[in-house]
């Protein structure tokens, strides 16, 4: 089903509209059709409206409204200001910086492992690599707070199981692991540990799609596992790579629970608005400035939608399956 | 690393059952690994089922594995469900919660996104691929970026604080349309759609005769991927719900708990009559996991027999 | 990576007339959701429940609420525990969605954190009653100094839960064994602190780590951070004498290495704290921290009047917590009535204030019976005079210090504190405490000036 053929359809049908009996019930046929499939979007189009369009609008409204001060309790039509206030706040280029910090370490990381794990549990046939894939994704199950509280329990010295090493460290108080110095780091295991499990399985997917004739050439080519992962593999799961990072990326610019939990357990001694998000929800929560937490939210929708669009249109991974 | 390779360049073949240096490395690597991801875990729950001056006093062995007991569990259980003010039992208020939100939004997405899915696939329209692709769009970005728009959606409706709004966004799972839209393209052929239109059936009845008896294995999936996300959603009760201390649901709940540790805010737990350590924390995160484990057995099958899966995120 | 986009898009006219469409659809809602959306108004419609009234209390005030069902059984409550995280932006959240859908806000509560008075009765939130008609029979028991963070804008807008102003704690046995004689200026005890540390490296003669410390130090020297002029302009100047004096009370602390950079509230403070030997500190330091937490022995501890600075005459000193209970202003008829009922037990009732709190009372008439029974207790050294100390300081807690937006506790442990552990001077933590400080007054709207009035 190409755009061309549509194309070619609907020119088809225009001169056979004037024409009587044939082309009439084709038209008649596709109106139903086009109205069965309406009627089958419908609640989720309405879904889309209240959950996602809607919301994005009304942020958008009421971004360019003028928040209400001490000074003018009445709110108004601001214009761009509340972007001006958002961009010349204190904290705003410091929490992409921030996440900048978490993305450079974090980000190779999970690619090197996605891939290398991935690529492992391919070489391993039969029961073993099954049961590998399967613990590699375990962590992946502790989203969210269940992760967090793991992690808590590895991060204090007093009872972690990995204790040792931070009291070499020098680490005596779990204040004093989770620092703003090892922010990033700790940030990057967390994500790491929750998001490894199902990247594996996917990109495992991918490479599961790639007919077996390709490496059985390449290894009667004389080339070794490693050659056949290095050379063949590799390539052809690029997409998928590629997929990966962004996704991640666009992840990373929402970071909220971790960085705002974390404070909790360091006794406050971290920045509350440590990234864009938290920045966002201080606007809303903390400043009672709406107008502004709107801008926010339209900055990072701006830039998720970004990625977003790269992934849709550069990462070749969609429209595949359209046969 | 080429060097290396050069000695097993001959005798290694894909699938051979002989044991070289390469496959040596290969199997140390992964299972070095896997103990990496599983030992935190195993000492976690073992956390779950230690006590507190065991804990502190490092005791316990390896992991804490020696430390394990049920008494200790039901002591745990015994502060977790103390915590609330008229006697407790907040924990298995917020399970509840969850498992309306969750059970709810999964409903609507099922609802919502089998048909949906199948219209995009099987159905010729005009928009169909402006739809396809906003569906995309919004599957691969993050979801908390939205969540403030939510918020001032849901407060212009007076709606902040109840568990229906947040029903019906948790309702809204693109990823679960493009599941169900994946699904009809790969299983159901369109001479299958053809064929009933010829025997005149409407679309309508078409959808619910042949595509609906065939999409078990896209229920499923959707119907597992939209409850674990919403299970672990974090940042949208955060934001809808925290005002309705009788609504809260589980993830944000523990954040409380966490709150009011002796670990972390020793002047609040000073006022507490129930004391929650590290091991009361865990088996509350324990115990809030035991509905995702549930679920993940119950369509394990689905999961597994599907290559849908791989399509795309999780 | 292929650089085309998915076929099924359409080819690229088609593609910009869909953007087209939805740029037109996206402009006309913009348009019309300027004219509807708008801004909440918290309305001041006052409601009448009819009697029962909403309680919400942090974990520790739990027992507060409990005593006041007990001898209320006509009152139906329902009670609430709320997160008592201080320093957490939970409440506030809430509040915000409170006003924003025009319902749902308690009738009365405890505030976990004394700054978030600033937000309740500031003009956006709204939410605190003005007591001072209605409740001046009780607030005629309070020292004015001790009621002074609930005054806003010539208004009284909350209860004060307990006094917690800072004395003047050192441990008793360690100073006879070593003859050391008990400073009474600000002056004598950073000189006395380095010598300790040098007679006895390992002895603490204070604390800096945690949100109440900015209080131990720049409140007690009248250093202006929270200055309110008014509920849009605040004093800060960190150059301000009294802010200097502060500064290098600290510096020849520090260089002296007689402060801990620990929290009193950390972990490991309890091992610390074995050996404090003397600095301002709480009142409720003496049961809560030293005797509960700590474990210090009996017959150790002692507290004498807070410090005076060099040239003044009567002792300076701040206040650590000390929680308020503020009343809703959205209520009328009985269930305003049975409300003014429960703010008036939990501030001056002896089944709350006496028998169970473990702070000094901040209502005046209770304190001598709740000091009575704390006395019993017969753990510090030398009861007579802490005790007295307790009463006396509640005057001596200077003025012009009041809850703002911002949180000075908050910044100080993500600015002071770390630098502090890592070992930094006193000097580089300053400036970034001071820069920090002032950003943060400016996000909330404030006009920062640097001279007083």
């Amino acid at each position: 089903m190409t755009t061309d053929t549509l194309e070619a359809q609907r020119a088809a049908s225009r001169p056979a509209a004037a024409a009587p009996t044939p082309g009439r019930r084709r038209r008649r046929a596709r109106i139903t059709e086009a109205r069965g499939g309406w009627t089958l979007l419908a609640p989720y189009l309405l879904l889309l409206l209240v959950a996602g369009i809607i919301p994005i609008l009304y942020a958008l409204a009421t971004s360019l409204q003028r928040s209400p001060t001490p000074l003018q309790p009445q709110a108004g039509f601001g214009g761009f200001d509340s972007f001006v206030t958002v961009f010349n706040d204190f904290r705003f280029f410091d929490s992409f910086f921030n996440i900048f910090k978490v993305m450079i370490v974090w980000l190779p990381i999970m690619l090197i492992g996605i891939v290398g794990l991935a690529l492992l549990v391919h070489a391993s046939r039969g029961r073993f690599g099954g049961i590998m894939r399967f613990i590699y994704y375990v962590p992946g199950a502790l989203a969210g707070i269940a992760n967090f509280v793991l992690w808590v329990y590895l991060l204090n010295p007093a009872q972690s199981p990995i204790g040792f090493l931070l009291q070499n460290g020098g680490f005596s108080t779990i204040k004093g692991v989770v620092s703003l110095d090892n922010l990033p780091f700790i940030l990057a295991g967390m994500l790491f540990f929750q998001g490894i499990g199902t990247w594996i399985v996917i990109v495992n997917g991918g490479l599961n799609g790639i007919p077996e004739e390709i490496f059985e050439a390449s290894s009667l080519d004389g080339a070794n596992a490693w050659q056949v992962a290095w050379h063949v593999k590799l390539p052809m799961i690029r997409p998928w790579i590629g997929y990966a990072a962004l996704m991640n990326l666009a992840y990373g610019f929402q970071l909220f629970l971790e960085p705002y939990l974390l404070d909790q357990v360091a006794g406050g001694s971290l920045p509350d608005q440590y990234t864009p998000t938290q920045l966002g929800f201080a606007f809303a929560f903390s400043n009672y400035n709406f107008p502004a937490a709107a801008a926010m939210s339209i900055i990072l929708l701006v830039i998720t939608l970004s990625i977003g669009l790269l992934i849709v249109f550069r990462s070749g991974l969609f429209g595949e399956e359209e046969k | 690393m080429a060097k290396a390779t050069l000695e097993n360049h001959a005798p290694e073949v894909v699938g051979s059952k002989q044991w070289s240096v390469g496959r040596l490395a290969r199997i140390v690597t992964m299972v070095f690994v896997a103990a990496l991801f599983v030992f935190p875990i195993i000492g976690f729950v073992a956390m779950a089922f230690r006590n507190q001056e065991d804990v502190a006093a490092g005791a316990g062995g390896f992991l804490g594995l020696g430390g394990m007991s049920f008494d200790n569990a039901a002591f745990s259980w015994s502060q977790i469900i103390g915590f609330g003010p008229n006697g407790g039992g907040l924990f298995l208020r917020w399970i509840g919660n969850s498992l309306i939100v969750s059970v709810g939004g999964a409903l609507i997405a099922v609802a919502a996104a089998i048909p949906a899915g199948y219209a995009l696939a099987r159905l010729r329209f005009r928009f169909r691929r402006t739809i396809l692709f906003i569906t995309l769009l919004t599957m691969v970005m993050p979801n908390t970026v939205l969540v403030i728009p939510l918020f001032l959606e849901v407060s212009a409706a007076g709606a902040v604080g109840q568990l229906w709004p947040v029903i019906v966004i948790m309702g809204f799972f693109p990823f679960g349309v493009y599941l169900a839209y994946i699904h009809f393209m790969t299983t159901m052929p369109p001479e299958l759609v053809e064929a009933a239109r010829i025997d005149g059936l409407s679309e309508i009845a078409i959808f619910f005769q042949v595509a609906t008896p065939i999409s078990r294995q896209a229920i499923a999936l959707v119907a597992f991927f939209s409850f674990v996300a919403n299970w672990t959603n974090f940042f949208l009760p955060l934001a809808l719900l925290t005002s309705n201390s009788q609504n809260k649901t589980v993830s944000i709940g523990i954040q409380e708990l966490i709150g009011a540790s002796p670990l972390f805010n020793p002047t609040v737990a000073a006022g507490l009559d129930v004391k929650l350590y590290m091991p009361q924390l865990a088996l509350a995160t324990f115990l809030s996991m035991l509905p995702l484990l549930a679920v993940f057995l119950g369509a394990q099958r689905f999961l597994m027999s599907g290559q849908t899966v791989g399509a795309v995120k999780g | 990576m292929k650089t085309t986009a998915p076929h099924w898009l359409g080819s690229r006219r088609a593609r910009a007339r869909t953007l087209a469409v939805a740029g037109i659809v996206i402009a006309s809602f913009a348009v019309t959701a300027c004219s509807s959306g708008g801004s909440s108004s918290s309305g001041n419609a006052q409601t009448d429940s009819g009697g029962d009234i909403t309680i919400w209390v942090d974990p520790p005030r739990v027992p507060a609420a409990q005593a006041f069902i007990d001898a209320h059984p006509e009152i139906k409550v329902n009670l609430t525990q709320i997160d008592g995280t201080v320093g957490g932006k939970t409440l506030q959240q809430q509040f915000a969605q409170f006003n924003q859908a025009g319902n749902g806000w308690p009738d009365a509560l405890f505030f976990p954190s004394n700054d978030d008075i600033a937000w309740a009765s500031g003009p956006q939130i709204n939410y605190t009653a003005d007591l001072t008609s209605s409740m001046a029979d009780t607030i005629k028991g309070y020292d004015p100094a001790v009621i002074a963070p609930c005054a806003v804008d010539g208004k009284i807008v909350c209860l004060r839960n307990d006094a917690a102003p800072d004395v003047f704690w050192y441990n008793k046995t360690f100073f006879d064994t070593n003859g050391y004689t008990v400073p009474t200026t600000w002056e004598e005890y950073a000189t006395l602190a380095g010598k300790i540390a040098t007679e006895h490296p390992g002895m603490v003669s204070g604390f800096t780590g945690d949100a109440y410390a900015p209080d131990r130090y720049l409140w007690a020297s009248g250093c202006p951070t929270n200055d309110r002029l008014s509920a849009t302009e605040v004093h800060i100047n960190l150059d301000d004498p009294a802010c200097q004096r502060a500064k290098d009370l600290l510096t020849t602390l520090s260089t002296g290495k007689a402060l801990s950079p620990l929290g009193i509230f950390d972990a490991d403070a309890a091992t610390v704290g074995q050996n404090f030997v003397m600095g301002p500190g709480a009142v409720w330091w003496g049961d809560y921290l030293f005797n509960q937490t700590w474990k210090i022995p009996a017959g150790t501890m002692t507290a004498v009047e807070p410090l005076k600075w060099e040239g003044e005459t009567t002792p300076s000193t701040g206040d650590e917590g000390g929680g308020l209970w503020g009343m809703s202003n959205h209520i009328t008829g009985k269930e305003l009535e049975n409300t003014i009922t429960f703010m008036k037990f939990v501030a001056t009732d002896p089944a709350w204030q006496v028998d169970l709190t473990t702070g000094l009372p901040g209502y005046g008439p209770v304190q001598d019976a709740w000091i009575a029974k704390q006395k019993a207790g017969n753990y510090f050294a030398d009861n007579d005079t802490t005790f007295a100390a307790f009463k006396s300081a509640t005057g001596y807690v200077v003025d012009k210090h009041a809850y703002m937006l911002y949180n000075t506790g908050g910044i100080w442990t993500e600015t002071v504190t770390p630098a502090l552990v890592a070992g930094d001077s006193v000097d580089s933590a300053w400036s970034t405490f001071g820069t920090e400080l002032l950003n943060q007054a400016k996000t909330f709207g404030y006009t920062v000036v640097d001279t007083g009035k």
